[in-house]
């Protein structure tokens, strides 16, 4: 702490504690000598790969994403980049969310048209760059993996899927070839990343074509009449292409002049050069059960097979992804194996636990009167259609929704707001699961709040974190999917209605309080009226001049009833300063405390503790 | 039911096994009233309306109206207005076991009489005296029913004088807890045996007298004044037969001693016909049955033994006309209850338009109606609400206002506007529709049951505030984790809880923050049968269930040595906190609700330094009370002129309801904790101190001083009340040592002749799963044991003791937190 720091702290910080901290990397695995060095290096980040696409594609400026335990390797990246390209290449610091999500907005500051993502990815479908996708490859003992995972499993027939780790994506037909002929097992299923061939190498990657945004209504056009397309509307305006990539003009309203398609496959994109090629295997899953797609992980399962015969091989060490593919393989038994310990274990034991405190969330969230939405991503395709979705759901039941961009969330940051009775959080699948305990409000994915507040959905044990998931299959983004999801809540609700046993009660149902599993008492729900919803509701509040409060002695502001922030205030014991106008004499100002609240100046023992640290 | 002068509602109150149902039982057979719900499919007598046939209309029963013709010579003594000899009595069914007190209260608040039944030879237990006293509280007149006396005359052999004090005894012990607890406004509320106030009955064999009706018959006989016969009937009279003269002594001149009046009027005639019919021929009997003025049917008298004994004195001293008369004479009509009622009902609200419907009984006055309970049709798909109409006239139909707990006049939360769909006549297990009731009958609603969880207040007026009808609650202290046995009932199954939670005030149901349904209860036996309900009529899908298990507190012993400081997560500000404990007696205070959150500041310091020897600055500075802004933890503002204390009292009262609520080593709640704040250095800009920094800080704070204050944990623990013969002492005393328990007292109770004797011990809860099963079997099924939920013990060893970590981790565990003791470190912060 300097020295300098006194008088009014309004600037209290320094910065010095952030530039002092400490963070875990990892143990650089090059070598010291500079050769080696270049070229392990080159291996790992697969520059040549990296180059090739840049220069293929002719992107100007490229930006690179490192998350921070990589960092110390990111210099000779980019340099080994620049060098072999000539292009401008920037390093981008890691990103207020989750480092496994690419930072778009960080890389649109310096107009980047590409982004290289490296290190471990949640693999998330992005909304307006292309990303090139380098994992960096960690080293897997391909025979002490085998044997342990001859060690877990009894027969050789059972049925058995693997899946792994990104970083570890490189190894898996090693070791899949192993177990299938050494060890004969014949009934592994092997997801892939993304693509079926070249497996781990190019995971997706994203072509900008052109630039100008009139290439939206072309490509548009061009998947309209492309046979293979399956997947574009002609009603929408946007196309939509696969998962990985999409555009929008309506979500992008600054018009991003990129059309973007995804070329999933390397073989196809070869043999359909410049048409783009639609991911067919993933959303469609109604149509073709038996294939999955989960984060960027696809698996097919022969015919009359479901995933709960399963049991799960996991390569990798705990991680979100192994907690995410857990929660969402929750009827299935896990196994994994830590490359870096060498050890295998079953992991479900404590699923279940895991899943069962979800569901008391879920339970939370039906009570909350507000609602706020934590919007935990920037990146991920289709989150303003989420966050709409989600907006039109909550005010469809009556319940107040605020909106929040939040960064990473943290408890003291959450605590700000009171009000607020549960947050909902859009980001990524691995980002979204938070244990809430320390928080002072409880934190649920879209799906659960979905859960909570739709009757057409209920707890059945299958969870989803991927919220695209959630949106209708059909659904197209922009303003004509939000239309649709709130004609299909007026839809849903006008069924409800007449499921119900009478009008009169259906009717009932909405007002009636709902028994709280949380407190074991009726919950009624405060109803908020809010400020989009159609003339019947607003002609309610014309008529319910009783919803105003009267200006009475105490408080000097008449407040709306259904601001739950105003409401929240009326409640409060401090409302701000009084002003107590010719109550209070008039006196001349003296000097107060200087310092900070760790140690005002006046304070003993101030100058020992100048010298301390935090 | 328009004629409310001549109705009673009247609550049967009373211990369990002292034969409460089984007399209520015989009161509405003699009346008419079937008490088992009819099978189904027969058709409905009175139902004209089509959709009635969607309603199953058989219920559990839970009140009987009984009518009653008094005697013209009985309505002399009726000491308030009526008209005409016609009488309506609601006889309202409460449980008796001590589990179930909420429920039993509940019965209370809508009637205006309680029909007390006392076992003749156990006497007042401490579950009936609970009871009373709410009784009294909410102003509803008692009378006693000292029943099973056919046991003690026929059975036990005890001498007449035996049975005259043991009576006396329990009257005696009634009119202490009335003189105490009776409101001195609603005059003489003492049970006067002599006035008939007191019946002496045998429910089972259905026959039962006051000290007047033997009063009137030997009025008649000698010609003297009713009043004047009755007076000599109880107490220390003595007739000398020689002399002809009544006496206070009882011996005569010349040292003969004398028989109480009570004892040759009365307890010897029983004997006497007892004597006859069991012992002699029928020729015998006939004679006697003349004197008595007794006629049987030739098929009765083809009875013998017991079976005619009964039917004799079933006719000689029929038990509904006594009961009833006795109901009639001394319990108030609704008119003359509400008057006073309104007092305890509408309380703080006297003048209004609603006080005054009340208090005058008006069936055109607004609409007041309490709801106590939800009673089940056995369709398992409605709930009757049972309610007692104040004023105001109920009608089908009407919109009303419902208004739940929670409301309070003139906010909107808990608060529904919404139409009775029909008023129903609640007759035993049957229900019948009706037009509408007007103030003073009980009633069921329907229509309105998804709106109330158990109880509330029903009103047309848009003023009306919440009727205050007492309710208790139960602790509950131990509880199960249930879960469908099939993933997929689940919506059942969380149906189902909704359902019991809304019949049976007693238990409660709710989800632990690990996602697992848990039903609570304040015993283990009443748990179980909640869960067989829950299994069989609630959710009607498997379950399974987890080992009972209990609920602790966690609690400090000392006050902290050191102040603690927990720094805010930005360091800037920073929190100096110390704790202390509260004496038991303030816990309790804050427990029974003598000192309460809401109450005014300066009333409540000045209750806590006049009686619990606190500061009076300190006391006015409460910050709040936790958890729930009512349990027994308090957070006292100490600091002295610091700035922005305002600001963050919000805040840090938010994290005080938290922690208390989860308390840092296992997350159980806190009891009889005090932190102190004793400094506070915020930082000047306010961004920089907004309730994300203050929160978190406080939370840590408490947790710090508390761990620092040799923290330890509470245990409930039982107040068993186990009776024994004599020689199964020894075992019964092995048993409770082995689970540690503690002996309290040990009495041998005198009346009876077979040496039973009854020992209270306490018996922590955790030990007492299997604790009643267990003195079964060592008895031999002579054991009767009641336990009833006491007070929190806390427990012997410290938070370090290896026992006390296991039990930490065991809770741990089960709620699914880290397997770890928590650290101070991560709580403190150094300077």
């Amino acid at each position: 702490m300097s020295n300098s720091l006194s008088g009014p702290a309004t600037l209290a910080d320094d910065g010095s504690a952030v530039i002092s901290r400490q963070i875990k990397v990892h143990h650089s695995r090059l070598s010291t000598d500079a050769q080696t060095k270049i070229n392990t290096c080159s291996d790992i980040y697969e520059i040549n790969r990296t180059v090739a696409i840049i220069q293929e594609r002719g992107y100007k400026r490229v930006a690179l994403q490192f998350p921070d335990e990589l960092l110390p390797d990111s210099g000779l990246v980019a340099q080994l980049i620049r060098e072999q390209t000539g292009r401008g290449v920037y390093i981008l610091a890691d990103t207020s969310y989750g480092s496994c999500c690419v930072d778009e907005v960080a890389a649109q500051h310096i107009a980047a048209d590409v982004i290289v993502h490296y290190g471990r990815s949640c693999q998330s479908p992005t909304s307006r760059l292309p990303v090139i996708y380098v994992f960096g490859k960690q080293p897997v003992d391909i025979q002490d993996c085998a044997s342990v995972f001859d060690g877990l499993f009894s027969g050789n027939r059972a049925k058995i899927i693997l899946m792994y780790d990104v970083i570890y994506a490189h190894c898996i037909d090693g070791l899949l070839e192993t177990l299938e002929s050494k060890m004969e097992y014949t009934h592994i299923i092997k997801s892939r990343v993304e693509t079926e061939s070249n497996l781990g190498y190019v995971l997706s990657q994203d072509i900008v074509f052109s630039n100008g945004s009139r290439c939206c209504q072309e490509k548009a056009s061009c998947c309209k009449n492309n046979g293979d397309s399956t997947e574009s509307s002609p009603s929408s305006s946007c196309c939509q292409n696969g998962t990985s990539s999409l555009v929008s003009t309506c979500v992008n309203p600054t018009g991003y002049p990129t059309a973007t398609t995804t070329i999933a496959q390397q073989h196809r994109q070869q043999q359909q050069q410049q048409l783009p090629e639609l991911d067919v295997n993933d959303h469609n899953s109604s149509a073709e059960i038996n294939k999955r797609r989960r984060f960027g992980r696809v698996y097919e399962l022969p015919e009359g097979d479901t995933i709960d015969d399963y049991t799960l091989f996991y390569v990798g060490d705990e991680s979100p992804t192994l907690s995410n593919i857990m929660m969402t393989h929750n009827k299935c038994e896990v196994y994994s194996y830590d490359p870096e310990k060498k050890e295998g274990r079953l992991e479900s034991a404590q699923v279940n636990k895991a899943l069962m405190r979800r569901y008391f969330l879920v339970q939370k969230a039906r009570d909350a009167d507000v609602i706020g939405i934590a919007v935990g991503t920037l990146g991920v395709a289709s989150y303003m259609t989420m966050i709409q979705h989600l907006k039109t759901l909550i005010e469809s039941k009556g319940k107040k929704v605020y909106t929040f961009v939040m960064g990473k969330l943290n408890v003291a940051k959450m605590a700000n707001f009171m009000e607020i009775d549960c947050f909902v959080y859009v980001a990524c699948p691995e980002n979204s699961l938070i244990d809430s305990r320390e928080f002072y409000r409880p934190i649920v994915t879209p799906f659960e709040l979905e859960i909570a507040l739709s009757k057409s959905r209920e707890w059945t044990g299958e969870y989803i974190t991927d919220f695209q998931q959630l949106l209708p299959e059909d659904g197209k983004i922009g303003v004509n999917r939000i239309k649709l999801s709130q004609a299909q809540l007026e839809a849903a609700s006008d069924r409800e209605d007449e499921n119900g046993l009478s009008d009169q009660i259906s009717d009932e149902d909405d007002e009636a309080p709902h028994f709280s599993l949380v407190t074991g008492q009726l919950k009624q729900s405060r109803r908020y009226v809010s400020n989009k919803e159609d003339s019947k509701e607003l002609s309610n509040l014309m008529e319910g001049t009783k919803d105003l409060m009267v200006r009475d002695k105490n408080t000097s502001v008449a407040t709306l009833m259904s601001s739950a922030a105003g409401e929240y205030l009326h409640a409060r014991e401090f409302k701000g300063l009084e002003v107590k106008l010719g109550e209070t004499h008039v006196e001349l100002a003296t000097e107060g405390r200087a310092g900070i609240a760790r140690g005002y100046n006046t304070e003993s023992g101030y100058k020992d503790r100048e010298k301390e640290k935090y | 039911m328009e004629n409310v002068t001549n109705i009673r509602n009247v609550s049967v109150i009373g211990q369990v096994n002292h034969g409460k149902s089984t007399l209520a039982n015989t009161l509405a057979s003699i009346a008419g009233i079937p008490t088992t719900p009819r099978v189904e499919g027969s058709c409905c007598s009175t139902v004209n309306d089509d959709n009635e046939k969607d309603y199953d209309i058989t219920i559990k029963p839970v009140v009987f109206p009984l009518y009653f013709n008094v005697n013209e010579d009985d309505v002399g003594d009726i000491q308030q207005k009526s008209n005409g000899s016609a009488f309506m009595i609601n006889l309202v069914d409460s449980p008796g076991h001590v589990d179930l007190l909420p429920e039993a209260t509940a019965a209370l608040g809508i009637t205006d009489g309680a029909l007390m039944v006392v076992d003749c030879i156990e006497g007042i237990c401490h579950q009936t005296e609970v009871v009373l006293r709410q009784a009294l509280i909410q102003r509803i007149n008692p009378v006693i029913v000292i029943n099973k006396i056919d046991h003690a005359i026929f059975l036990s052999h005890h001498s007449t004088e035996d049975l005259y004090q043991s009576f006396k005894q329990t009257v005696e012990s009634v009119n202490t807890i009335v003189t105490i607890y009776g409101d001195k406004s609603l005059g003489d509320l003492m049970i006067h045996p002599e006035k008939g106030s007191v019946a002496f009955a045998s429910g089972l064999q259905g026959w039962a007298f006051t000290i007047p009706l033997f009063a009137d018959r030997y009025a008649k006989k000698f010609g003297v004044d009713r009043q004047k016969m009755a007076a000599k009937l109880w107490g220390d009279n003595y007739f000398n037969s020689a002399t002809k003269k009544w006496t206070k002594q009882n011996t005569t001149a010349d040292g003969k001693l004398l028989e109480r009046a009570f004892n040759v009027f009365i307890l010897d005639v029983i004997f006497k016909i007892s004597n006859t019919v069991m012992n002699n021929t029928m020729d015998n009997v006939l004679a006697m049955l003349v004197k008595l003025q007794v006629e049987l049917t030739p098929d009765e008298m083809e009875l013998q033994g017991k079976p005619l004994l009964k039917t004799i004195l079933n006719k000689y001293l029929p038990v509904g006309d006594v009961l009833m008369r006795m109901a009639v004479i001394h319990l108030p009509s609704p008119i003359t209850a509400q008057q006073h009622r309104v007092n305890v009902l509408y309380e703080d609200h006297l003048d209004e338009e609603c006080a005054t419907g009340i208090r005058d009984c008006n069936p055109n006055g607004p609409l007041m109606l309490y709801v106590s309970r939800m009673v089940p049709s056995s369709d398992k798909r409605h709930f009757y609400a049972l309610g007692r109409v104040f004023s105001g006239t109920v009608r089908y139909g009407l919109s009303v206002r419902i208004q739940g707990p929670g409301y309070v006049s003139k906010k909107k939360n808990d608060l529904f506007v919404k139409s009775i769909e029909r008023v129903v006549l609640l007759t035993g297990a049957y229900v019948q529709p009706v037009e509408s009731c007007p103030a003073g009958n009980i009633i069921g609603l329907l229509g309105i049951d998804q709106f109330l969880l158990q109880s509330g207040t029903i009103t047309t007026s848009e003023t009306a505030h919440n009727l205050k009808v007492i309710k208790t609650s139960v602790t509950p202290i131990v509880q199960i984790t249930v879960e469908s046995k099939d993933p997929s009932h689940m919506p059942k199954l969380v149906e189902g809880l909704k359902r019991l939670s809304k019949s049976d005030p007693s238990v409660h149901c709710y989800t632990s923050d690990t996602g697992e349904h848990i039903v609570a209860s304040c015993g283990e036996i009443h748990l179980e049968d909640c869960l067989k309900d829950l299994e069989e009529n609630c959710a009607q899908v498997p379950i399974q269930k987890s080992n009972p298990y209990i609920q602790y507190r966690e609690t400090v012993t000392i006050e902290s040595p050191d102040t603690v400081l927990a720094k805010s997560p930005n360091k800037h500000n920073r929190l100096f906190l110390r704790a202390a404990p509260l004496t038991e007696e303030v816990s309790r205070a804050i427990e029974d609700g003598t000192i309460h959150f809401n109450a005014e500041p300066k009333a409540r310091a000045h209750v806590l330094s006049e009686k619990y020897e606190w500061d009076n600055t300190e006391a006015r500075k409460i910050w709040s009370f936790g958890p729930n802004n009512s349990g027994p933890n308090v957070l006292v503002d100490m600091t002295k002129g610091v700035p922005y204390l305002q600001e963050i009292k919000d805040a840090c009262r938010t994290a005080f309801q938290w922690v208390t609520r989860e308390s840092v080593f296992a997350q159980e709640e806190m009891r009889a904790c005090r932190f102190n704040v004793m400094d506070v250095c915020m930082f000047s800009d306010a961004i920089h101190r907004g309730s994300g920094q203050i929160i978190p800080t406080c939370r840590r704070a408490v947790f710090a001083s508390m761990m620092i204050s040799e923290p330890r944990f509470m245990e409930p623990m039982y107040l068993v009340d186990i009776r024994i013969p004599m020689d199964a002492m020894e075992v019964v005393y092995g048993i409770i040592t082995t689970r540690r328990g503690q002996v309290l007292s040990e009495i041998n109770c005198p009346r009876t002749t077979t040496s039973i004797c009854r020992v209270q011990v306490y018996v922590p809860v955790a030990e007492s799963f299997g604790l009643m099963s267990e003195l079964r079997e060592a008895t031999g099924g002579q054991a009767s044991v009641q336990s009833v939920f006491d007070h929190w013990k806390m427990m012997q060893f410290g938070m370090d003791h290896p026992d006390t970590q296991k039990l930490i981790m065991d809770i741990r565990e089960r709620k699914g937190l880290k397997l770890e003791m928590p650290k101070l470190e991560t709580f403190q912060d150094r300077l």
